[in-house]
């Protein structure tokens, strides 16, 4: 098959533990018509697979340095848009970048879509320090430096190829910012508070068509209740190794019991403006 | 001209490995490898396009800024050197992913594993890049077993007889994290498999023997997520699905050499071999305890 021009690729873009996993298998539901098994979403395609990359490249990416992964990751994301017909979600989260002056890390020419989540900062250090296990004042630090995910090749369960996140206003801002591709943004915290409302809207941006109803029995399928449950039962392959539970409170505002007060003046002097225009600022 | 005998192949090489140990020439040349000039493209119907490498049955061709292969009827691999400062890059290219691609294209099984030899027969060990293969079957080697394979374990069936493991050369790559974890002075450690890259060439000449091995059992290798390791018992139908994810004929080379000639291969493995899948754990503060759970089922033949 050859890799065709067409615009089929709809990106669930995000810092993580920004509620993609939750948006994924909303959409998974929405679409099946089912109720979703966390480890069998059918929105699944991750833009890090290590194995999609080989097969795709027939080069193993944990042999190549990280600017020659960079230089492919948007031919093979070319690749997997050519061997769909229809829509494909692909989840990212990989900041928006340049890996060579002539292409960005995601091809546009197959790109219909981005969704991009969106979650509050101090929200994010909380949950990102039990899902890596790493202590909250280093997770603070990473979010403000130019962090690569999954980068650490430990001997086990590289699965996941290395996504540069950048600082978390620098990923919001490579994002939401684009003049190159059409974005929509989706905050956390209103599929938390106005969950019918906000999906419903995300679902017109992607340009699906469902009724109210069907909307509605998406949203009861994936309720965090039953995802935390069904980890509880059958683990989360998604999850870190080190990770006791992936889903673990999924509400907002958890940071104002958790955090330290030096903890939330650095994210906020570090992130002040992206926070402001977010409506993060305490 | 090169000569060496990797898969029972005689083949004659341009090009040197010097992890490899040379043989006598032979007149009967089953897969030569050549410095030159290869193709940009594949052309014809039948040819499945990925990036930046294409195939069809008897093809393959994948162009890089390092170097071309083309690789053809499991007897001819073309080379175009473009960068001469990532030769190991190329031999390391050469003996995994072109091997594999000679086998499909000859029919045989390529499964994406290391294995070692047990009692006069092999032990496999399978599972995606990175799960911990070549570690586990590097402790092996360490406790005095002999080496077999390392990333392909090429499944044929003898001249008489029936399907048998077919080794490839006593090199086995390990990272250095893993080098570090299995701790055995006795290995030889060679050069990076490419500059920059801390996983290197270990030779294991002393215990590898190149005859032909029928196959006791297979462990499929998968992360646990839980603080231990444990062995699982599967049914054939999750044999079969794992043997399938895991062989370089499927996804991994779809649309290279024939996908039909596998069926009795697999249809054989399931009927004869023991197969279970291995959960390691990446918090095991003691590997060696996982290894003797996988020793003591092979050894009492589980």
């Amino acid at each position: 098959m050859s890799n065709a021009l067409q615009k089929n690729i709809i990106w669930l873009a995000s810092y993580p533990k920004s509620g993609n996993t939750w948006f994924r298998a909303f959409l998974s539901a929405l679409l099946s018509g089912k109720e979703v098994n966390i480890n069998r979403l059918s929105v699944n395609h991750s833009f890090a697979d290590h194995a999609f990359f080989n097969q795709a490249t027939q080069l193993n990416a944990s042999e190549l340095p990280e600017s020659e992964v960079n230089v492919l990751k948007p031919l093979v994301a070319k690749y997997l848009s050519a061997n769909y017909k229809k829509k494909v979600f692909v989840k990212i989260h990989e900041k928006f970048f340049y890996p060579n002056k002539n292409h960005p890390i995601i091809p546009i020419d197959h790109t219909l879509e981005v969704i991009y989540l969106i979650r509050n900062p101090l929200d994010i250090a909380i949950s990102f320090a039990h899902f890596s296990k790493l202590p909250i004042d280093n997770v603070v630090s990473l979010m403000n430096h130019d962090y690569t995910l999954n980068k650490t090749r430990n001997g086990v369960g590289t699965h996941l190829i290395p996504e540069r996140l950048g600082t978390w206003s620098e990923h919001v801002n490579s994002w939401t910012k684009n003049k190159e591709i059409m974005v929509h943004v989706v905050r956390y915290e209103d599929l938390s508070n106005s969950t019918f409302g906000t999906f419903k809207k995300a679902v017109e941006a992607i340009g699906l068509e469902y009724s109210d109803d069907e909307i509605s029995m998406a949203i009861e399928a994936c309720s965090f209740e039953k995802l935390k449950s069904q980890e509880a039962k059958h683990s989360f392959k998604e999850k870190y190794n080190s990770t006791n539970f992936f889903f673990r409170k999924g509400k907002a505002g958890s940071w104002r019991d958790e955090l330290n007060p030096k903890q939330i003046d650095t994210i906020i002097n570090n992130h002040y403006d992206i926070m402001a225009s977010y409506g993060y600022i305490p | 001209v090169y000569s060496y005998n990797i898969y029972a192949l005689n083949v004659q090489s341009d090009i040197d490995f010097p992890i490899l140990t040379q043989c006598a020439r032979t007149e009967n040349c089953d897969l030569k490898i050549s410095l030159g000039e290869t193709l940009e493209k594949l052309e014809g119907e039948d040819v499945l396009a990925r990036v930046k490498n294409q195939s069809s049955p008897r093809e393959f061709l994948i162009t890089n800024p390092i170097a071309n292969f083309h690789v053809t009827n499991g007897n001819k691999i073309q080379v175009e050197v473009k960068d001469e400062n990532e030769w190991a890059f190329i031999r390391h290219y050469l003996l995994s992913r072109c091997m594999a691609i000679v086998s499909c294209q000859r029919g045989w099984l390529p499964i994406h594993g290391s294995a070692i030899r047990v009692r006069d027969k092999a032990v496999l060990f399978v599972g995606n890049s990175g799960v911990g293969k070549s570690t586990v079957a590097s402790f092996f080697v360490k406790r005095g077993y002999g080496f077999v394979s390392d990333d392909i374990c090429v499944v044929k069936k003898k001249e008489e007889g029936d399907f048998h493991l077919f080794p490839a050369y006593p090199n086995i790559r390990l990272w250095k994290d893993a080098i570090e974890l299995v701790s055995e002075t006795s290995f030889r450690i060679g050069g990076n498999v490419r500059r920059g890259i801390e996983k290197f060439n270990v030779n294991h000449n002393s215990s590898f023997d190149s005859s032909p091995l029928p196959i006791s059992h297979i462990y499929f290798l998968r992360i646990s997520q839980g603080k231990q390791s444990y062995l699982q018992s599967i049914d054939k139908t999750q044999a079969l699905f794992n043997l399938m994810g895991f062989t370089y004929s499927n996804g991994q080379m779809k649309g290279i050499g024939s996908q039909g000639a596998h069926f009795f291969t697999f249809s054989h493995l399931l009927k004869n071999i023991k197969m279970k899948t291995v959960y390691r754990s990446p918090f095991e503060q003691e590997p060696e305890q996982l290894i003797s759970l996988v020793e003591q089922s092979f050894l009492d033949n589980e």
